[in-house]
């Protein structure tokens, strides 16, 4: 029963250390908070399921890392999200509240401004992306570039959509930290 | 560790979900080093619409996670049957279908990937760059990120990474990819594997055996009910697809027989493999044997230990190894400081006995 305990105790400090960024890391795939919370819970259950006793710590980590990957691979062929989502805007993307309302609308409108300093292709690819959800490869066999240009391209319009923001995006990660406190 | 100038592309590819697991933990780790560094990320999910928060409802999802697993002594069987729905019905198809697979009834482990390919082929993304097609009628496992079974023919496009070497498992033959482009192929009942490299290199080997490279232009024949091993150039023409990659005529074995090219007998190793027999009585437990071929100067390199032979027989110890025939020079050393080297020459199907040591 002792083992038990100290299992449970490992466990436990093992999902704080690491649901956060899984979590993360989920939505960034499937583009839903709820599923994702979903999905990361499942993987969870499923550790403990393959070994109580726990992971070595990095050994542990890679294998939910892998494991939250291949369910949200697994979630999107079931659920076709892309075509779900396909006319999304950014806003509605998911359904966690970030900022209020006022404050989210600004901030798209202002990306939405900022969009049209962007050189080309770089604009082209990063609303292809944001958009209309296209992955890299797709992009790349549209535009008949190289997949590495397109991920040059996608860190460049992220630089200066960031640094050309900064003041405001200050501003509003500020009033994030309010309003979570 | 990621470089500064590379931190907006790796975080746009995270944001875009196009990170591998090991991308994002590096992410992750980046992020985690500096106040400095979570502020960065989080503008950047704002700038990418993404639903940045500093905190996750960790409380919640582990209440939830402690329920469906009897933490508290109760499963309440309507989450139970919540949480684990999903994860039984994946469980139950890789059981189902990995009894199938093997004619044998055994434990599956809920890691395991399965795949299958029908009446098409499949492709199948190993991570962000590498990739397998498994042609009709085969089957993969995945393992983990090192190792993977295959049942039936496959190609494979592997970008290599330091990090990993990719172990694939067909029948009793491992194939370590080495930063290549290969196929392979089964025939006869599966007692027939044919592995054609297309780029780069691979090391092939019985579960237990002695490695053999085999490079690009180059194919090997394993036929596994005689444990034959031969290489040899391959004749086919090959054809390019669509893709731009290079990729050879799937009708196998029968495609590329014919006459092997006729070459230096130390370069070209064709045939039946022999055996070469270390013998000593005043060795050290293990050694190392070292057999260099060729005028490359290509080179094997095995750790092993020595088997005690039954009293009365010529040697105390002996290990025994399956080399494809040809001429080697060969170097031994063990932990004793012994040393000892020679020069062996390998013919099918035949055994060279080599007394180490002699005083």
């Amino acid at each position: 029963m002792d083992n038990q305990v100290h299992n449970e105790k490992s466990f436990e400090a093992f999902f704080r250390k690491y649901h956060g960024a899984a979590l993360r890391y989920c939505q960034t795939i499937v583009m839903d908070g709820h599923e994702a919370e979903d999905i990361v819970q499942k993987v969870f259950v499923s550790l403990w399921r393959v070994k109580p006793s726990g992971f070595p710590d990095a050994e542990g980590r890679a294998y939910l890392y892998r494991s939250v990957y291949n369910a949200s691979l697994d979630f999107l062929k079931h659920q076709k999200v892309k075509q779900a989502h396909a006319k999304e805007t950014m806003a509605t993307r998911s359904t966690q509240i970030v900022l209020p309302e006022g404050e989210q609308k600004e901030l798209q409108q202002l990306i939405h401004r900022s969009l049209d300093t962007l050189p080309e292709p770089c604009r082209k690819i990063f609303m292809l992306n944001r958009f209309e959800n296209l992955k890299y490869r797709e992009i790349a066999e549209k535009l008949s570039l190289p997949e590495k240009k397109v991920e040059n391209q996608m860190g460049k319009a992220l630089k200066i959509l960031r640094e050309s923001l900064r003041e405001h995006l200050t501003l509003l990660l500020t009033i994030i930290l309010l309003y979570h406190d | 560790m990621i470089e500064e100038n590379e931190i907006d592309e790796r975080i746009a590819r995270f944001l875009s979900g196009e990170a591998n697991p090991e991308e994002a933990m590096a992410l992750e780790d980046w992020r985690e080093l500096s106040a400095a560094n979570q502020q960065h990320f989080a503008r950047c999910c704002m700038v990418f619409g993404y639903p940045y928060s500093s905190e996750t409802n960790d409380q919640t999802a582990w209440k939830e996670i402690k329920k469906s697993l009897g933490f508290t002594g109760r499963i309440q069987r309507a989450n139970f049957l919540k949480w684990t729905a999903g994860i039984a019905a994946s469980l139950i198809v890789i059981t189902v279908a990995v009894v199938i697979f093997n004619g044998n009834k055994q434990i599956i482990d809920p890691g395991y990937q399965l795949y299958t390919a029908g009446t098409t082929e499949k492709k199948i993304l190993l991570d962000s760059a590498s990739e397998v097609v498994l042609f009709p009628g085969a089957q993969l496992i995945v393992k983990n990120r090192h190792t993977i079974r295959l049942k039936g023919s496959a190609s494979f496009s592997i970008v290599h990474d330091p990090m990993r070497t990719l172990a694939i498992e067909t029948g009793n033959l491992v194939i370590k990819d080495i930063g290549t482009r290969f196929s392979v192929t089964t025939s006869g009942n599966n007692d027939t594997i044919l592995v054609s490299v297309t780029e780069g290199e691979v090391s092939i080997h019985e579960k237990d055996g002695t490695p053999v490279e085999i490079h690009a232009g180059e194919e090997a024949r394993y036929i596994s009910s005689t444990g034959d091993l031969e290489t040899r150039r391959q004749n086919a023409p090959a054809k390019k697809d669509t893709s731009g990659r290079v990729a050879l005529n799937q009708k196998g074995v029968a495609a590329t027989e014919g006459k092997p090219e006729q070459s230096s007998f130390a370069d070209q190793h064709t045939g039946r493999t022999g055996n070469i027999v270390l013998g000593c009585n005043s060795c050290a437990e293990s050694g190392q044997l070292e057999l260099l071929t060729g005028s490359q100067r290509k080179g094997i390199k095995t750790d092993f230990t020595f088997s005690e032979n039954p009293a009365g027989s010529t040697f105390r110890f002996r290990y025994s190894m399956h080399l494809l025939p040809g001429e080697y020079k060969w170097l031994y050393r063990d932990g004793h400081g012994n040393k000892d080297s020679g020069r062996v020459i390998i013919e099918s199907g035949k055994e060279q006995l080599i007394r180490l040591l002699r005083p």
